[in-house]
Formats: structure tokens, C-alpha cells, sequence
């Protein structure tokens, strides 16, 4: 019930921004949207739901640049929610980067849904701005910046070009890997990062079941000898990532030693 | 009554100070050791409170001697660059935080467990300073008037803060904020309680005891991040205790999980399900309500673990779904095509019938324990007692999904306490699967919607972790 009311309310900003998707699309759409956010899950349950099952997600996805930067600008709480949304949905780093502000942004936006141990059973939870958007981060960069400007700041100071961010194309790779196609795609693209961000990829990659040993081999095996020996030797090799900058040693050390049993020989034979 | 709590210490005529007129009543309470003094003079002149006035307790008074008024801690907040609060728990996403001042004592009988007293926990990050400000003392006589009076606090670990406050109105309101001369260990470290010892001099010169602040203090591995419930902070510091590292503080947390015994900060049992053996019919789902309710849904174990680590600073664990695949692994079944329901049996379950049943896919006809589908008059799969949860031998064992954690390429269970889980994550995910999985469910009669079982678990990776 709340969900539905909410969906009325807020229905008439978005169905203008559906209208500009599709012909077809309109309050109902814009009603039907809504709803179904509110139960796509938060946190790394990202994919439960399929977009491609729900055809007025499928809508709000593809709306345009300009209609969903407006209702980022210039709606209320929870249009600026939808519209993270779909920034979100989309994979325009750029643009959630960009909007860092809302961090300081509590008032209550779209709720979200926590699945339960049940069949088709979900709990629906309120949310501010802020702590979507911080889920969102979470998300894509794997940190928590805690509804906090000046941790985001503190984390993303150095980020300058998020394409070299290596944590963002796990999360492409995860959610392409029912479309081979579309994570052929994803791979080639890594195949053309810079050196020092291509191995994170890899190596992370192939841990977390995205490439076949083979494949994160035949990767790492074309790096340039500097760049085998610093992996080989102490030298600060990761990215300037929020992802390792957070969790200091750790993941630095594990990435660098799990790419270093990939650059051995294989014991297969 | 403790030393330093005002009208106490020596002070028989309760005019603040302690001088000959009270040293005239010393001497007609001391009756040597082992005597048991009255409780007037117990409650004046027993220093060392073994319930006798001896020559201990004039050594005691010696150094009372010439004091020139009594002075008692009343309330301090901490502060400083590396401070953070902490939330009361409570069970929604927005809990309110324990304000200040962290410690009151309005009666000043030297403790803050009286109405109108508290005394707050709160949170540090190792080897940083702790600030305190709002230092206040009560203090007699009354119509005493200093400045620049000196204030001493003493703390563990070789903390020590000073300062100096003024006197007016039977009021010591030191000046600024203290810091501490020492930073706080460089590991985790729980203090149930932070002791700080006060003492003041009234007559610029000569200290003496005011009294004793105790709070709950977490220090912390890092920066803390989420919701900083207070259990969740009394989770990890006291099981990360003494840890300088992340891993191993990591591993220390996780410990903490696997006896499947964790107290909330409150002292009491955090369960899985407890005695609901549909999982439908537990409705707390998150860490938030599990440390409130002390029960919760394994979504709310496998939170509770993130919201610890994160109290903490260490950031990056992913909360994992695992549901079984259903992208064409498994045959479908025969109630829908796609199948609209799948679900797993925690171990461990009893397969009686040789009776192939009416799906191929799930010959084994069984009962879910709420009747959420159709029911068999005859099942083939009964419940057994299995493997144990979070303080609960047989939690519930049906379900549609279930939820994990993911550190650094690890997998862990904490509704179970098992793991962690490694490798890759088909490696993993078939670890967790050989350990905990009895069964799969679907529907295997679309007409009556009832549910069959594959008992087997097959040599492929049959669940799916959601990352």
C-alpha cells in the first residue's frame, strides 16, 4: 500500500520523463516504475531482479540523459531517487560521481526492498537520499562513504577518470554474465585498459568466476616485464582505487598475491 | 562511602575540609584492626573500607589532612578529532545516538547508576588522543571562590589529561578541552569500562582523589562506517581486542561467530529463528532488529557481520545471496516452465520412500513446514535435526534463498558460523553447498502446487552467489 501511494504521488514528474522513452508510456508506466524500484533490492543484490522482466523498468532505463538529469536538478526527493536510479541502471559513473552533494541530502526518496529467506517474499525499507546514493557507491566502487561528503572526498579525492577504476568493471562483468555477447564485449574493452588497471581486472576477475583460469592467464601473461615485476615485487602497483585505498593492506595484498600464482606456471598439465 | 564523594573522606562536620576539629573525631573512632567501627565512623573514617578505623586509615587521613575542601566528578563529555558516537540499538535504519554529556552524576555519590544519572559508551580509533570537555565537579563548601585550579585525570595505558578550571557556586567548571598526553593503544581495544581517576587541588598544590568516571569505551580498528549500533561496536572491539592488523582482525570477528554464541552489548543471546521453524513467521531481517529482538532471518546474521566489520573501519565485505540456479542447470520441473519456485533443505532431512514420485526432476515428495504450497498426504522427506545455528540446535531449514558474507574473496556463513568458504567462487560456492545442502525443492505437480525434492547434490555448482 504505501509503495502504490507513493507511485500516485510522484507519478505525473516521471511520466513526463517515460513519455520521452516511448509512445506508450504514461502515468501508468510512470506508476508501475516506481513501484518496481522499490523493489529492486539495495546493496549487492543489485541483479535479483531482471529489469528486462519488468516492462516499465525497461522503460525508465532508457530514459535520455536530459530527463533523467532533470529529475536529479530538479524534482523532489524522490524523483532525484529515481533518478539515481537510473544513472545507477545505466553505469553512468560520470554522472554519480558528479553528485556527491546529495550525500547531505536527507530527505526520504524511494524505498527499497530486503529479500527474505522466503519465496517471492521481500520487506520493504525506507531510505533518505543519501543512504540510497551511498548504496549505491557501495555498488559500484565497494566502499561506504557513509552518507558523508567528506568521506567521499576523502576517498574519491584522487579519482579523476572513473574508466580506470577497477572495482566498476567487476560490477559490468557481473551483470552482463547472462548476455555472453554484451560480457564478450566487456572483456575486449579490459583488454584495452592500461596495464596497471588491466591485471586488478583480471585477477579479480577470475576470482570472482568472471574469467576462466586460462583466460586470466593469457591476460596476465601479455603484461610488459616492468609491469610483472613490480606485480613479482613490493611496488605499489593498484590503482588509485577507493576500494584499496579503504581496505589498505588487505586487498592489496591478496590481489597481489593471487595474481602472482596466475603468473606461475600452471600445475595442470 | 568512596573516597572523594563530598561530605565523605574524613570530613566529620561536613564543612569541605579536613582540619583538626576533624581529626578529634578520627581519634575517637579509632579502635584499632578488626574492630568493627560504627557506621558513622565507618562511613567517615574507614579509608581503606575493611569496615575497622586503624592506623591504615590514619595513614589516609594524614594525606587528607589540610585539604581544604571535597570535590567530586559531575558529568564530562569526550570529543576529539577521532571521536565518534554511538547509536542506541533500536530496530529502525535511523537510531538515535547517546548524547552528552557521556558521563552525570547529579546526586554525586561518586556512581551514575542513579535515576537522572547515565553513564554513555563511545567510540575511539586506535592510537589516536581522547579529548574530554564539560568537565565538571561539585565541590563544598559552597562559597568557595577559585581560579586556575589545577585538575589531574589518570587513565589506562598511561593516559593522562590536565587542566585547570575555576570554583564558583559549589561548581568546578574546568576550562577547554583536555586532551590526553598518551594516544590510546595502536590495536582494537575494549574497554568495558574507562576508568579516569580525578583529582583535584583546591589549594593549587595538592591533589587529592575526586571521584572516578567509568565508561564503556570501543576503540576501534578504523574509522567506523554504517549504522555504529552500540553492538555492533561491542561485537568486534571485544572480539577484535588487541588486534594491529586487518586481516587478523577480520579473522578475530568472524571467531566471535562461530561458537554460535554472540551477545548483544546488552548481555543477552543473538539467535537464529529461535523457536520459528517457518522462516515466513520471522519477520526481523536485518542486523539492526537481530541485536534489538535478538533473533533474525540469516539476512540479519549475515548483516550483523558487515555492520561489525564496518564498525570497525574495514569496509569492502559484500553481502551475498545464494539461491539455487535458474538459468538451465537444473531439468526444469514439473510445475512450470519457467520454474517459478526453487529453494534448498539445510542438512540435515531423512528420504524414506523408494516410491519414485510424480516429477522425475524431484521424485522425493515433500511438505514444506508452512504449508506455503501444496501438501502430500504421504511425503517422503521428513526433518531431522541437523546442523545448528546461531544458539539454536534446529533452526529453521526450508528456504528460498539464503544470505552470506564476501571478504576479500572469502565466503562466510555467520548464520551457521561456517566458513570461511575459499577459492574461487564456484569452489566456494561447491564448499558451502557439500557442507549445508540436503536437498533442492521445486514444484513437482503444477495442479496442487506441491513440492518435490532432488536429494543428490550434484557435481556442479547448483546454487548461485549473487555478487
Amino acid at each position: 500500500m504505501g509503495i502504490r501511494q507513493y507511485a500516485i504521488s510522484c507519478g505525473f514528474a516521471l511520466a513526463v520523463a517515460l513519455a520521452a522513452v516511448s509512445p506508450s508510456a504514461g502515468i501508468d508506466s510512470a506508476s508501475d516504475a516506481v513501484a518496481q524500484i522499490a523493489v529492486v533490492p539495495r546493496h549487492n543484490q543489485w541483479s535479483l531482479i531482471d529489469p528486462d522482466q519488468h516492462r516499465a523498468l525497461r522503460n525508465i532505463i532508457k530514459t535520455p540523459a536530459a530527463d533523467r538529469d532533470r529529475l536529479i536538478r530538479l524534482g523532489d526527493a524522490r524523483e532525484r531517487g529515481i533518478g539515481i536510479f537510473i544513472a545507477e541502471q545505466q553505469g553512468d559513473l560520470d554522472l554519480l560521481l558528479s553528485i556527491a552533494h546529495l550525500l547531505d541530502d536527507d530527505d526520504p526518496t524511494i524505498p527499497y526492498a530486503l529479500p527474505t529467506a522466503m519465496p517471492e517474499q521481500y520487506a520493504t525499507q525506507t531510505q533518505t537520499v543519501a543512504e540510497y546514493l551511498s548504496s549505491v557507491y557501495l555498488e559500484w566502487f565497494g566502499v561506504d562513504v557513509d552518507r558523508s561528503v567528506e568521506k567521499y572526498e576523502e576517498l574519491f579525492g584522487n579519482v579523476t577518470d572513473s574508466s580506470r577504476l577497477v572495482r566498476p568493471w567487476i560490477v559490468r562483468l557481473r551483470r552482463a554474465r547472462d548476455d555472453s555477447q554484451a560480457t564478450a564485449q566487456i572483456k575486449e574493452l579490459v583488454t584495452q585498459l592500461p596495464e596497471e588497471v588491466r591485471w586488478a581486472v583480471a585477477t579479480l576477475g577470475y576470482y570472482n568466476g568472471f574469467y576462466t583460469e586460462p583466460e586470466a592467464r593469457t591476460i596476465l601473461s601479455k603484461l610488459s616485464a616492468p609491469i610483472k615485476n613490480a606485480i613479482q615485487g613490493e611496488g605499489r602497483l593498484l590503482p588509485e582505487e577507493p576500494l584499496f585505498r579503504m581496505n589498505r593492506g588487505t586487498y592489496r595484498t591478496l590481489a597481489l598475491e593471487h595474481c602472482r600464482r596466475l603468473l606461475s606456471p600452471s600445475s595442470d598439465k | 562511602m568512596p573516597a572523594g564523594v563530598l561530605g565523605a573522606g574524613f570530613d566529620h562536620d561536613g564543612d569541605g575540609d579536613v582540619d583538626l576539629a576533624d581529626f578529634s573525631d578520627f581519634v575517637s573512632c579509632l579502635d584499632g584492626p578488626g574492630v568493627d567501627a560504627t557506621p558513622e565512623c565507618a562511613g567517615i573514617h574507614d579509608g581503606d573500607g575493611d569496615l575497622d578505623v586503624d592506623l591504615a586509615d590514619f595513614k589516609a587521613f594524614q594525606r587528607a589532612f589540610g585539604r581544604i575542601g571535597a570535590v567530586q566528578v559531575a558529568e564530562l563529555t569526550f570529543t576529539g578529532d577521532s571521536f565518534h558516537a554511538v547509536a542506541v540499538d533500536c530496530p529502525s535504519g535511523s537510531c538515535p545516538y547517546y548524547g552528552t554529556p557521556h558521563w552525570l552524576d547529579q546526586n554525586l555519590d561518586g556512581d551514575a547508576e542513579d535515576s537522572g544519572d547515565h553513564k554513555y559508551p563511545v567510540a575511539y580509533i586506535r592510537n589516536t588522543q581522547i579529548g574530554i570537555s564539560g568537565l565538571e565537579f561539585g565541590v563544598v563548601p559552597a562559597d568557595l571562590e577559585l581560579e586556575d585550579v589545577p585538575v589531574l585525570g589518570t587513565g589506562p595505558d598511561g593516559m593522562v589529561w590536565e587542566g585547570t578550571g575555576t570554583v564558583s557556586s559549589g561548581v568546578l567548571v574546568v576550562t577547554g578541552t583536555l586532551t590526553s598526553d598518551a594516544p590510546l593503544p595502536n590495536t582494537v581495544v575494549f574497554y568495558d569500562t574507562l576508568d579516569i581517576d580525578w583529582q583535584v587541588a583546591l589549594d593549587g598544590a595538592n591533589f587529592y582523589p575526586s571521584g572516578t568516571t567509568r565508561n564503556p569505551v570501543y576503540v576501534t580498528y578504523a574509522d567506523p562506517m554504517g549504522q555504529r549500533l552500540e553492538s555492533y561496536f561491542y561485537i568486534g572491539t571485544n572480539a577484535a581486542n588487541g588486534q594491529d592488523e586487518e586481516q587478523p582482525a577480520i579473522d578475530a570477528i568472524w571467531d566471535e561467530f562461530t561458537d554460535l554464541y554472540v551477545l548483544n552489548a546488552h548481555g543477552e543471546v543473538l539467535g537464529y529463528y529461535r523457536d520459528i521453524l517457518c522462516a515466513g513467521d520471522c519477520t526481523y531481517y536485518t542486523a539492526s532488529t537481530l541485536v534489538y529482538y535478538t533473533y533474525s532471518q540469516c539476512g540479519g546474521w549475515a548483516d550483523l557481520m558487515i555492520q561489525c566489520l564496518q564498525t570497525q573501519g574495514i569496509g569492502g565485505s559484500q553481502f551475498i545471496t545464494i539461491e539455487p540456479r535458474t538459468d538451465g542447470t537444473i531439468p526444469d520441473d514439473c510445475g512450470y516452465t519457467p520454474s517459478p519456485a526453487a529453494g534448498f533443505l539445510v542438512k540435515n532431512y531423512q528420504f524414506t520412500s523408494g516410491d519414485p514420485g510424480p516429477c522425475p526432476t524431484y521424485p522425493f515428495r515433500f511438505n514444506d513446514p508452512c504449508s506455503y504450497y501444496g501438501q502430500w498426504p504421504t511425503p517422503d522427506v521428513t526433518d531431522l535435526p541437523g546442523i545448528p545455528g546461531q544458539d539454536n540446535e534446529n533452526p529453521a531449514s526450508w528456504f528460498a534463498r539464503h544470505f552470506i558474507v564476501k571478504i576479500n574473496l572469502q565466503y562466510y556463513d555467520p548464520s551457521y558460523g561456517a566458513g570461511p568458504f575459499t577459492g574461487t567462487t564456484d569452489q566456494a560456492t561447491a564448499a558451502w553447498e557439500w557442507g549445508a545442502i540436503a536437498g533442492y525443492w521445486g514444484i513437482a505437480e503444477s495442479s496442487t502446487s506441491r513440492l518435490g525434492v532432488r536429494r543428490d547434490v550434484p557435481q556442479i555448482r547448483e546454487t548461485f552467489f549473487d555478487q
